[in-house]
């Protein structure tokens, strides 16, 4: 009853033209560099937290979780529309969007996902305001032993990711967590397959690794194609009827509401994946996806167009956004990148996030709640509205759109870095991509190793180190156990005990 | 990948890493070596998995790559070569002559490469859309995408210092 008031009284304070201004102009700028290939959510942060310095506490806060907001689930619309995901968890969305926007369904495609996305930022949201503070300290009882178990129990997720080669999955999986080994190690700092070069110190640099082989390769794979077949008609035939175009895209709601266990399953895996300081929206796009599949009795359909599996990773990577905040607000620990800058910005007007902050600060922090909600439905109606916009994109010639995707690439490479050593990277990338792609080797699963090699070998490694090289740590600490059974049991089924369910004959976009 | 594999597992990685500094510690090389081991395992797998069972295109389509998953034949290294020297120039002019010309060069290589023949759409394209990402980022970022020095890599290489 008191958080209700409370909540109303946050309501009633960030329910102001101004601030409902700030939030929509985050949500916009969210999610046109959502959009852009290595850009994202946690650049556009960066960019414009200092500018938030001149406004107020809530409005600063607000107009911040509205860029977050938008930048997530902004890098879904070059996956779906041409199959350029600019960052490693719009991949998987682009698993099931590229095949329903190539039978003329982008406009279908990007409304699953927005509706997706702002369903797991809701579902969040409401974890974060109802369960800040036991959350937090359930968060506390993860310790290396439990976060290299659910690690260890996240590379199971290569086999629903594998497609029909396991072997070529965990090859590539295992081909990631190598290239990831280069570098500095992270506990003795003594160099790794560094070629003696300062510039692989830091090991080879994810995004310029991610763009080059999930959106570069898949761009020159259509030049290549282009080149051979000409312009497709198929889609543009499909678009010249504004009728059948309108007829196709249309979302029912049966569709949608149809995966309904899907979604609350992906928001539940966003959010308890974001409570964990370390992890992030990669992993939790990644198990999303993994899980829908697994539960899905149409699981050989994952990958063909199916609604549920873009459904699945939104709801997941979206969940994320308002779930790290849970540890960033109740123990000051920011859960991802993104957190730490927000934790930056929260300082900058004299709030220090921890434990005290909802003593000292709580009609703020209820008032940023509010934002949260109001955000979410601005990125509805904003979202709603630039589906139309975007969907004009694939009217325009593919022979002017894709070279100028490679330049958008290219440039959001060096911004970050200003470094040509990584936009040499990304053309290494991009021809390792290339070769991937044709000989069936899955680039998700290398992207997954990449991501979980190098967090699997700090957790493990600390563990060893703190308990003394006793690794019946992993049977005697309870959380850690259940995630090492859970890992042997899914091993042993998508290996030995391996045979795949029957599976009914249904439409393919999604209809249950 | 089984070549590869052999090699980084017997000779790349236990030369290119070095001891624990802690007696508790694992080896930096036992990550790079368990993943290494796991490629040569499923390398041998495909192959006796080829050898065994011969694959039927038609009914083995790839998830994730649908069609696109042709196979690497002659085709596709003939492709593989033309990318890699295509971006080997452009990486070398990006850093010697600069984001604009290096790019607008690209554009236009591609565009007669996919047989595009507007010429003025293809001019206006291939000049003003890195014009126009340059400003814009210079604008939004303060950052100037690359603008050729001359200590790029080539004038180094010509001069002897790499």
């Amino acid at each position: 009853m008191e958080m209700m008031q409370h909540m109303g009284a946050g309501f009633a304070a960030a329910f102001t033209l101004e601030n409902m201004l700030f939030i929509c102009a985050g949500v916009v700028l969210g999610i046109i560099f959502g959009v852009l290939p290595g850009m994202g959510s946690v650049t556009a942060l960066a960019i414009l937290v200092p500018i938030t310095f001149y406004f107020s506490p809530l409005a600063a806060i607000a107009f911040l979780v509205g860029v977050n907001k938008g930048g997530t689930s902004g890098g879904a619309i070059p996956a779906i529309l041409i199959n350029a995901p600019g960052t490693p968890e719009a991949a998987v969305t682009a698993l099931d969007g590229y095949p329903l926007a190539r039978q003329g369904k982008p406009e279908k495609a990007m409304k699953t996902a927005l509706y997706s996305s702002v369903f797991g930022d809701t579902f969040s949201d409401i974890m974060l305001i109802l369960l800040a503070a036991p959350a937090a300290a359930v968060a506390l009882k993860f310790g290396p032993t439990e976060f290299t178990a659910i690690i260890l129990f996240s590379f199971t997720m290569i086999a629903a990711l594998a497609g029909r080669s396991l072997v070529k999955g965990i090859m590539a999986a295992a081909l990631g967590v190598f290239l990831s080994t280069w570098g500095l190690d992270p506990v003795d700092t003594t160099e790794r397959m560094t070629f003696g070069s300062v510039y692989l110190w830091d090991g080879i640099p994810l995004l310029p690794m991610a763009i080059g082989t999930l959106a570069m390769s898949s761009i020159i794979s259509q030049l290549y194609d282009l080149r051979r077949c000409g312009e497709t008609e198929e889609v543009a035939a499909q678009l010249s009827s504004a009728a059948q175009f309108k007829e196709n895209n249309r979302l029912h709601p049966i569709e949608y509401w149809g995966n309904i266990r899907t979604l609350f399953r992906s928001a539940s895996i966003g959010t308890c994946i974001g409570m964990l300081p370390g992890l992030g929206v990669s992993l939790a796009a990644f198990l999303g996806y993994g899980a829908a599949k697994r539960a899905s009795p149409h699981a050989d359909e994952f990958g063909k167009g199916r609604l549920e599996g873009i459904q699945a990773t939104e709801a997941a990577n979206s969940a994320v956004v308002g779930s790290n905040l849970i540890p960033t607000i109740a123990l000051g620990i920011p859960g991802n990148v993104a957190a730490a800058l927000l934790i930056g910005a929260f300082m900058i007007h004299g709030v220090v996030p921890g434990p005290l902050m909802m003593q000292e600060h709580g009609a703020l922090v209820y008032s940023i709640f509010a934002s949260m909600l109001m955000a979410n439905l601005a990125h509805l109606v904003i979202g709603r509205i630039g589906i139309r916009i975007w969907v004009q994109f694939v009217k325009i010639p593919k022979t002017y759109v894709l070279p100028t995707v490679v330049l958008l690439c290219v440039a959001g490479v060096y911004i970050p870095s200003n470094s040509m050593f990584d936009v040499g990277v990304l053309f290494v990338f991009t021809a390792l991509g290339y070769a991937m792609r044709k000989s069936g080797f899955s680039i998700v699963c290398l992207v997954i190793g990449f991501l979980l090699g190098p967090m699997f070998e700090i957790a493990l490694r600390q563990t060893v180190l703190i308990h003394k090289a006793d690794f019946s740590v992993f049977f005697t600490h309870p959380i850690a156990l259940v995630f090492v059974v859970l890992t042997i049991v899914f091993a042993w089924r998508f290996t030995v005990g391996g045979k795949k369910k029957p599976v009914r004959s249904a439409p393919v976009a999604g209809a249950d | 990948m089984s070549l590869i594999a052999l090699i980084c597992i017997f000779w790349w990685i236990p030369n290119a890493t070095q001891p624990p500094h802690s007696g508790v510690d694992l080896p930096p090389a036992l990550i790079p070596t368990i993943a290494m081991s796991v490629c040569l395992i499923t390398a041998l797998l495909l192959v006796i998995q080829a050898l065994a069972m011969p694959a039927d295109k038609a009914a083995d389509l790839d998830d994730e790559f649908g069609t696109e998953a042709t196979g690497v034949d002659g085709e596709v290294l003939v492709n593989l070569v033309i990318l890699l020297a295509v971006a080997t120039v452009a990486w070398l002019v990006m850093d010697c002559v600069g984001f604009e010309p290096a790019m607008t060069l690209f554009l236009l290589v591609t565009f007669l490469f996919l047989r595009s023949r507007n010429w003025a759409a293809l001019g206006l394209t291939a000049v003003l859309a890195p014009i126009i990402l340059s400003q814009t980022v210079w604008f939004l970022f303060s950052t100037e995408l690359p603008f050729g020095t001359d200590t790029c890599s080539l004038v180094q290489l010509a001069r002897g210092e790499i």
